[in-house]
Parts: structure tokens; sequence; C-alpha cells
């Protein structure tokens, strides 16, 4: 089956720490708040923008953040149609987290397993 | 060439009548070939839930006698030990320099992030003014140095 890369619901759970998308194809993503924010895809957290690439960094899997203003979502922000914006009680919000970018990042084993 | 004989009232109303048509027909056409605003959005915030996170209401406890036995037995939780769990706390998201070697002038191996959680392996070591601790990535070994402990706050296991 092709895997979609258009969400049908997207759920950011503060309590549980957890960022949930449902994507077209019925997969389930649930991407720990820490995970996101390792991943975020901006300028200034790749180290530059001849680091951003439209996939995520391998190396972020292997980053565990743990809870700190840096790590607890604020908000979420539809950027058009194609990407949102995740706000961090820091104040961060650079980051533009387009379908595509999420898609790849999800942490699930079948996801993973693929690469 | 004499046109005053054409300029009568029935040419005029019936070039005006053929220019209101023709501004209609161009009208319906505009109306016609425009996008409509119904974009295929594919994603709409109606799509996006926000689950909140519990308010914490402080449970204030019962003051109780010390006993000054059970005190000293109990273990202090916010000290940093060899097996527990630590995270990069307090660098303004800048990360925290981890070095080859206990001391300022010691080699970067890499930054930590700022809230990157480590597993602490041993130490203190002191140089330089500060306490230094030899810390692993819990999922990545080669993600390993020493980090000051001022930049260090104690977490529990995850």
């Amino acid at each position: 089956m092709k895997i979609s890369e258009k969400p049908g619901s997207v759920t950011a759970n503060k309590s549980a720490r957890e960022f949930i998308v449902t994507w077209d194809d019925g997969h389930v993503s649930k991407y720990p708040f820490g995970l996101l924010r390792a991943a975020c895809p901006c300028a200034s957290c790749r180290g530059g923008h001849e680091n951003m690439k439209p996939e995520p960094d391998e190396a972020v899997f292997s980053r565990q953040l743990g809870d700190s203003p840096s790590t607890r979502l604020a908000n979420v922000v539809a950027v058009g149609s194609y990407a949102l914006t995740i706000v961090w009680e820091d104040g961060h919000d650079y980051g533009i987290y387009n379908w595509h970018y999420l898609r790849t990042l999800c942490p699930c084993a079948e996801c993973r397993g693929g690469r | 060439m004499d046109l005053r004989p054409y300029l009568n009232r029935w040419v005029i109303l019936g070039a005006l009548g053929i220019a209101g048509f023709l501004l209609l027909v161009t009208l319906i056409l505009i109306g016609w070939t425009s996008p409509r605003f119904a974009p295929d959005v594919g994603f709409a915030p109606a799509d996006l839930t926000m689950i909140p996170a519990p308010t914490h209401t402080p449970n204030i406890l019962p003051t109780s006698t010390l006993d000054p036995v059970s005190a000293a037995a109990t273990p202090e939780v916010d000290v940093i030990a060899a097996g527990g769990y630590v995270q990069i706390n307090g660098t303004e998201g800048d990360g925290l320099r981890i070095r080859s070697s206990p001391g300022l002038n010691a080699d970067t191996v890499f930054r930590g992030e700022e809230a990157e959680v480590f597993i602490v392996r041993e130490g203190p070591q002191t140089a330089d003014g500060y306490a230094w601790w030899y810390v692993v990535a819990p999922y990545d070994e080669t993600r390993a140095g020493w980090a000051a402990s001022e930049f260090l706050a104690v977490i529990p296991p995850p």
C-alpha cells in the first residue's frame, strides 16, 4: 500500500506528552514531544541552512530529551495545508514540520524497520 | 463623410444595448473561469485536537515530627550519582559542551541539547571550579563525555 503523506487528524496530548498523527492510509504515528523537539527542522536547530534536509537526521532517533520548557508543547499552528508549526514553551517556534517530514519522522518499529 | 443621418435615437440605443450585452457576457465568463474558494486543504485547523495537561493542585502535606534516625536514612533525590539519570538544564537553549576530559580546556566531543537526557557513569571530578560527571546518552553510547554539574538536573529514571 502506498504510504500517505496526508494527515486525517492531529492530536497534541500534553498530558501524555505525545503528538499523534493519523494518516489517510490508516497509519498512526505517535511522536514523543522530546523527539519532535530534537528533530526541529529549523535552520537554527539543524546547525545552518546547509544542514536542512527534507527528511530528519538519523541521530534524532537516538537522542532522548526529557521534560523541560523546551520540550513542552504550547501550541500547534497550521501552515497552509502542507505543514505545522509547533510552538514550544521556551518560545521556540521556527520549525515548520511539513507532512513529508513528519511521516518520515514516525518512530514506530514498522517505519523505523524500513530504513 | 457625413455621419449625422446615422446618429439617431435607435442607433444610439442599439449600440448601448450591444455594449451592455458584451459586458454581461464578459462578467459571466470571468465568473466561470476564476478559481472557486473551496480549496482542497487536506488538513484544516478543525482536524487538530489539543489535549491539555492536567492542572496541578497543590497537595498540602501535614507537618510531621522529624525523626532524626529515619531522616538520616532518607536518600537525597536531587544529588547526581553514578547510575542515575540527568538532563541538561539551564543553558537557555544553547546546549552544553560535553568534553573529552574534566576541565574547561578539554576538547568538546559534542554539544548536548537543552533537556537531553544522559545516564551518569562516573564522577565527580573537580576541575576549573566545576564538578564534572561522565555521562552517556541512553540510546547512543558514542554520545558520551564529561559534563559540568552546574548544567545538569537530576531526573527520575524514565
